[in-house]
């Protein structure tokens, strides 16, 4: 059987005359590390905010990003990821949630945001 | 230092000779020879309706969600007509709905409400407590929380940051891995996307776009799904499920409360239902608190207070215990001071009684320690009051004083 996963695309309009930016909020206390690739660029995050070059090129570019949640609160076997993308001064917020099998620590989010 | 380890070493074998031929007795402060509680078995050991109806459920049903509670009250009581048998329920409400932007972050420090509400667990479970001639269904409940639950340690909070990376690289390597299909799918999406967008309305933008979001969904998810089960990521799923769990310890003052109460009901008949027992408990610690900054050695308080009402008996009203414990560690020395009270209640024959010992132990050799207990043990059933024992532990299981989260 597979890992327990989220998969889901979003389109996203955007001014791209605006700065972009995205944060990746790991809730429920548990723990995450996420890694991200847009066109060339790609790298791994986990709590901060990453910005993201050239936001007048991304126009129809996605926004690929896998997180990883380990499930280390022993209160509840849910775990949550909420995506913030930041476009100027507007900040929109993504979130996802998935439950775990009692033998299952970890949870995979791949999700992709499409920029129009 | 040559002779001196083989001055410990000598010192040790003695000891040992000495034990053996002795029979090491267990310390007072650990065992008990009657029904006078030792200072852990003060402490509620499970939740107050298993202790209540003294079982030890061997699964516990911690639902995840209010679908899951409702689903788990329904099938244990055959849809409200019955009462529950050999059931068992722990919930923690504040943990029954998503807490999205509860980080481990946010929650380095707590406040007394935060951590109340956090910690706060019900208990509910039945089980039988009479015989085969009189059979009696026991039903209980209890709540437990911590009032004060401490902090994450900067130490704690470097090692939970260090593991992030770690489950960032792993996602690093699962990006890697999904490189090809990411690169299918986005050319997939991208083309899509921009025909479908050409020959769009502005007016119907809106729906168009709620709908490619679906349709790539659901597209993506199959192929997730295909590339989930392949070989590449089954090896980096071995490499996570290969790490340690990564649990959250807190550390500082632990301030627990816990309560219950469990009815018993005669041949399985409402009517007959009565009081069988009441429990409460009050426990302090300070897990790891040191002397002061920088200090190798350890302060480890402990604080208890129980009251147990057994309503079927007909000779006590119940017992009112207390007791503390203050533990000094350091190095290869600790010593401690254990004391417990058992208030006077209604005809408790063992009212009034107490016990205070103080231990030293030293390690001379890794985890062999040589003990010292010296005190005073009231209502012993031989009627020996004095404690002054001299022994050696042999500790093979890790700390001497275990550090519970």
């Amino acid at each position: 059987m597979g890992m327990p996963s989220v998969s889901a695309t979003k389109i996203v309009t955007l001014d791209f005359t605006q700065p972009l930016s995205f944060r990746v909020e790991v809730g429920n206390d548990m723990l995450g590390g996420t890694s991200f690739s847009i066109g060339e660029t790609s790298g791994t995050c986990t709590t901060e905010t990453v910005p993201v070059p050239a936001a007048s090129a991304v126009q129809f570019s996605t926004l690929n990003l896998i997180t990883t949640v380990e499930d280390n609160n022993l209160a509840t076997n849910r775990t949550a990821v909420t995506y913030h993308i930041r476009n100027g001064g507007r900040e929109m917020s993504f979130p996802f949630e998935l439950v775990l099998p009692n033998n299952e620590r970890f949870a995979l989010y791949l999700i992709d945001f499409m920029f129009i | 230092m040559t002779s001196y380890m083989t001055w410990r070493r000598g010192f040790a074998l003695l000891c040992l000779l000495g034990a053996a031929a002795l029979r090491v007795q267990p310390l007072a402060a650990q065992t008990s020879g009657s029904d006078f509680p030792t200072l852990e078995s003060l402490k509620p050991a499970s939740a107050p309706a298993f202790i209540l109806l003294n079982a030890a459920p061997a699964q516990i049903s911690r639902p995840n969600d209010p679908a899951d509670l409702a689903a788990s009250l329904v099938s244990s009581t055959n849809g409200f007509s019955e009462l529950p048998r050999d059931f068992a329920l722990e919930v923690s409400p504040y943990w029954l709905v998503n807490r999205p932007t509860l980080t481990w972050r946010s929650d380095i420090t707590r406040t007394m409400s935060q951590s109340l509400r956090r910690t706060f667990t019900i208990s509910a479970g039945s089980a039988q407590i009479g015989d085969d001639d009189n059979p009696r269904t026991g039903l209980a409940v209890g709540g437990r929380a911590l009032l004060l639950s401490g902090r994450v340690s900067p130490e704690m909070a470097a090692q939970l940051t260090a593991r992030e990376q770690v489950l960032a690289g792993f996602s690093a390597q699962i990006q890697a891995a999904h490189d090809s299909i990411r690169k299918v799918l986005n050319k997939e999406r991208t083309d899509s996307l921009q025909a479908v967008l050409a020959r769009t309305p502005a007016s119907r933008r809106g729906f168009v776009v709620d709908s490619l979001e679906k349709v790539f969904s659901a597209r993506q998810g199959l192929l997730n799904s295909e590339f989930l089960e392949t070989a590449r990521m089954a090896d980096i799923r071995k490499d996570m499920n290969a790490l340690e769990s990564a649990l959250i310890v807190r550390e500082g003052p632990m301030l627990e409360i816990a309560a219950g109460a469990a009815w018993g009901f005669d041949g399985d008949v409402w009517d007959t239902g009565r009081l069988h027992k009441v429990g409460a408990w009050l426990t302090y610690s300070c897990e790891k608190c040191r002397f002061m900054n920088n200090s190798a050695a350890r302060i480890t308080p402990m604080l208890v207070a129980r009251y147990l009402l057994d309503a079927d008996s007909s000779t006590d009203v119940g017992s009112f215990d207390s007791g503390g414990r203050l533990a000094v560690t350091a190095n290869h020395f600790s010593s401690s001071v254990e004391g417990i009270f058992r208030a006077s209640l209604g005809s408790s024959d063992r009212a009034g009684a107490w016990r205070i010992v103080g231990t030293m132990e030293y390690e001379v050799q890794k985890n062999a320690w040589l003990v010292a207990s010296f005190g005073r043990d009231s209502l012993t059933p031989t009627g020996r009051s004095l404690v002054a024992r001299f022994g050696l532990k042999l500790n093979v299981v890790g700390d001497r004083y275990k550090e519970e989260n």
